[in-house]
């Protein structure tokens, strides 16, 4: 058959794409949450949920799982060879008392302690003495999606490699989304058992710090702009509260209201000391900006060194 | 096809397509007085508004936010309510690019270098969906040709398209996102943080990454255009190879060098007024060209510093000998570590976080830290990506002239699935797209 090279183009652009997509459908469905046209969105998740359910009817799961580890394995093996196994000396219960100096922090969350927050956080602790930092933040990540990226994993390496003794903990902004629990079953948002299994894996990831003595400061998420977010950052913040409050090594902030106005809206121009209006906020409505992650940060300062006897570099 | 760079477009935020029809239909009212009168004045009257409201626009939703703060403690001091600024202007993506096109049409319609064009096809040049984000920035003239001949009835070279597209992709997924991912971001945003040799590292991986993000995104947008039946012209040739800052600026990014060559160097006089005129006039050019890249100062400090740069490779080509080889490598290595130098100035947020990454370039007593072995290895294979990329492209090319349609498929699908399997989880959006 003599195709001409439009058709070709055509024929090739179509089904290099359904296959790629097809493939690497895990990859696609976590960026999801992230279209902000709710037309794509929806179209975008039916069509992935579509072809998950024929990866299912296929059998095909378990191989694109292992297919998945393989690749990840193969990206983090110079990292592995570098970490060593050792055994923690587990001394609990772990509170804000038992914290001595040196300060070494771990700063760890999602787009907020990539760009946001994070590194405005991480230059204010280096102002204080004998207190060492290491932040990672890493984008469309959180504890919905373990497949994904895991967390807990995450942390054991951090906390091995980085020995800290305090970590500042943010998420939420990617987790509104289905779970898959242990027992294979897919937990939609809104469903009543979904707090419930989103509230385990807080409440492991923080096990896995106070089994290695580190204090963890929570911090909340602030009010967004769109209700579709403002409600899923609302839920999410009051199962971090949740199970923090229950747990000796962890201290949650709620930021909600910090980048709120009087009436508890929100609003993009918040007052700064002066009383001038400023821009907080970035375009998407969620992460805030330099102005904005300073009036978080003021308050959060604020309350850590009523707990931990940080002072400052002279 | 306009219909579909309008639907593309939409996709990023509806409310665009607004301002790029505004612009569109601006554009063709203010040429067609152009055309229809003779009268030398009133032409000028036209092209002077033209490119009077294109700049507007531009400046408008570029600068905004800039200066939207300044103005607003202004106002307060001189007792008005500042109320009515708080307005947050988003910048419509891919501006910077389009209002280029508009105005390059605007004034060859003017210099009667290209006829008046109807409506319909003035819409689609400005919003050309392969281009429309980041270039690169195809000249009416090559481009009407084209569309009047059929562009995708002809399509040419279907191997060397889905090559640029390749390379276009590997280049953005592997080697730009991993450098960013890994360590450009954490170095820059906090280089307090990190080890001399870390942050040495950062600004050589920046290099990478800039080149691989823009050079990559004009790989695919030249393929996808390519695909369509539009030849493109290269936007890139191996610019870490000049041996000076003239030749840097003939290698990088070179739809907009000669861009501002065409409407701003030249009608400012060029080289045709004098020694100092013409240093004047590359010292203008490049400062115009830091504003049209970014709003902060850092920005007008890279320009005048690549003007500076600029003007001793034209002092340097007058009064030494060309063609030595070993003074070549000596100012190639000098040009390389200046223009990643100056980079700095480029990707830091703003002035004082530029000094900050420079002192702890120069803190001999900053931390130890681990290196990533793979930040290493990417590094080294970046440059020799630089060196062999126009072999590595006939590879490919010739790869793919021997399959069958069915093979052709099968080999694609395999080395796209490998790009998206070797780059990280996270893709960070393109740095050209907030110019």
């Amino acid at each position: 058959m003599n195709l001409s090279n439009q058709s070709k183009s055509i024929i090739v652009i179509i089904v290099v794409l359904l296959t790629v997509s097809f493939y690497q459908s895990k990859k696609f469905e976590v960026s999801i949450i992230q279209i902000e046209n709710p037309i794509l969105r929806s179209l975008s998740s039916f069509y992935i949920s579509k072809i998950e359910n024929i990866k299912s009817f296929l059998g095909l799961k378990s191989f694109f799982n292992k297919e998945e580890y393989f690749w990840q394995y193969l990206k983090e093996l110079p990292k592995s060879l570098v970490y060593q196994f050792e055994t923690i000396n587990h001394v609990s219960p772990i509170s804000f008392l038992t914290i001595n100096t040196p300060y070494n922090v771990l700063i760890v969350g999602d787009s907020f302690i990539a760009e946001s927050f994070g590194p405005i956080l991480e230059k204010e602790l280096l102002s204080f003495k004998d207190t060492y930092v290491f932040r990672k933040g890493i984008y469309s990540t959180g504890f919905s999606r373990p497949d994904y990226f895991n967390w807990d994993e995450e942390i054991k390496k951090l906390i091995l490699e980085k020995r800290p003794n305090i970590a500042f903990v943010m998420f939420g902004a990617n987790d509104g989304q289905d779970q898959t629990n242990l027992d294979k079953k897919v937990i939609h948002y809104g469903e009543k058992e979904w707090n419930l299994e989103y509230g385990r894996r807080v409440e492991r990831f923080l096990k896995i710090l106070e089994d290695n003595q580190v204090f963890v400061f929570w911090i909340g998420n602030p009010i967004a702009r769109d209700k579709y977010y403002a409600d899923k950052m609302a839920n999410l913040n009051s199962v971090y509260q949740g199970v923090c409050q229950d747990k000796l090594n962890c201290l949650y902030f709620d930021v909600w209201d910090t980048l709120a106005t009087s009436n508890h809206e929100y609003s993009a121009y918040l007052p700064d000391e002066d009383g001038q209006k400023r821009l907080a906020r970035a375009s998407d409505g969620i992460h805030t900006t330099a102005f904005g992650s300073q009036i978080m940060l003021k308050e959060i300062i604020a309350m850590v060194v009523k707990k931990i006897n940080f002072q400052r570099e002279k | 096809m306009l219909a579909i760079s309008y639907l593309f477009y939409a996709t990023w935020d509806i409310r665009f397509l607004a301002l790029i029809f505004l612009v569109s239909i601006f554009n063709y009212l203010g040429t067609f007085f152009i055309d229809w009168t003779i009268n030398k004045s009133y032409r000028k009257f036209w092209l002077t508004l033209i490119i009077g409201v294109d700049v507007l626009v531009l400046v408008f939703f570029k600068y905004f936010n800039f200066f939207r703060e300044s103005a607003d403690i202004l106002l307060n001091k001189i007792g008005f309510s500042s109320n009515a600024l708080l307005l947050h202007i988003i910048l419509p993506i891919g501006l910077s690019f389009y209002i280029l096109r508009a105005i390059s049409y605007s004034v060859d319609v003017f210099n009667k270098k290209i006829p008046l064009e109807n409506f319909l096809d003035l819409a689609i040049y400005i919003s050309f969906f392969p281009q429309l984000l980041s270039g690169p920035i195809l000249r009416a003239k090559d481009f009407f040709i084209q569309l009047k001949d059929g562009g995708a009835k002809t399509i040419e070279n279907l191997e060397e398209n889905f090559t640029l597209i390749l390379i276009g992709l590997f280049k953005k997924i592997v080697i730009a996102s991993y450098l960013t991912v890994n360590i450009v971001d954490d170095v820059f945003t906090v280089p307090q943080n990190h080890s001399q040799l870390v942050v040495l590292l950062a600004i050589y991986a920046f290099a990478i990454v800039i080149y691989c993000d823009f050079s990559g995104y004009s790989d695919m947008a030249i393929g996808i255009a390519g695909l369509m039946g539009f030849k493109s012209p290269n936007n890139f040739a191996s610019p870490y190879l000049a041996v000076d800052f003239q030749d840097f600026w003939r290698r990088w990014h070179i739809t907009l060098s000669n861009w501002l060559r065409d409407y701003i160097y030249i009608p400012l006089g060029g080289n045709r007024k004098g020694e100092a005129r013409t240093y004047l006039n590359l010292m203008a050019t490049m400062f115009i060209s830091g504003l049209w890249h970014g709003t902060g100062i850092q920005f007008v400090v890279w320009s005048i510093f690549h003007g500076l740069a600029l003007i001793i490779s034209r002092f340097k080509a007058e009064i030494m000998n060309q063609g030595v080889t070993l003074e070549k490598i000596l100012s190639w290595f000098i040009t390389l570590n200046a223009v990643c130098f100056l980079w700095i100035f480029f990707r830091a947020q703003n002035l004082q976080n530029a000094f900050d990454i420079i002192k702890q370039l120069f803190n001999w007593q900053s931390l130890r830290e681990p290196i990533n072995v793979y930040i290493i290895i990417l590094i080294f294979l970046s440059f020799l990506l630089f060196i062999f990329e126009q072999e590595i492209k006939e590879i490919l090319i010739s790869i793919q002239k021997r399959l069958s349609l069915f093979s052709m498929i099968i080999f694609l699908t395999i080395i796209v699935i490998l790009i998206i399997k070797l780059g990280p989880n996270i893709v960070p959006p393109f740095i050209y797209f907030k110019f």
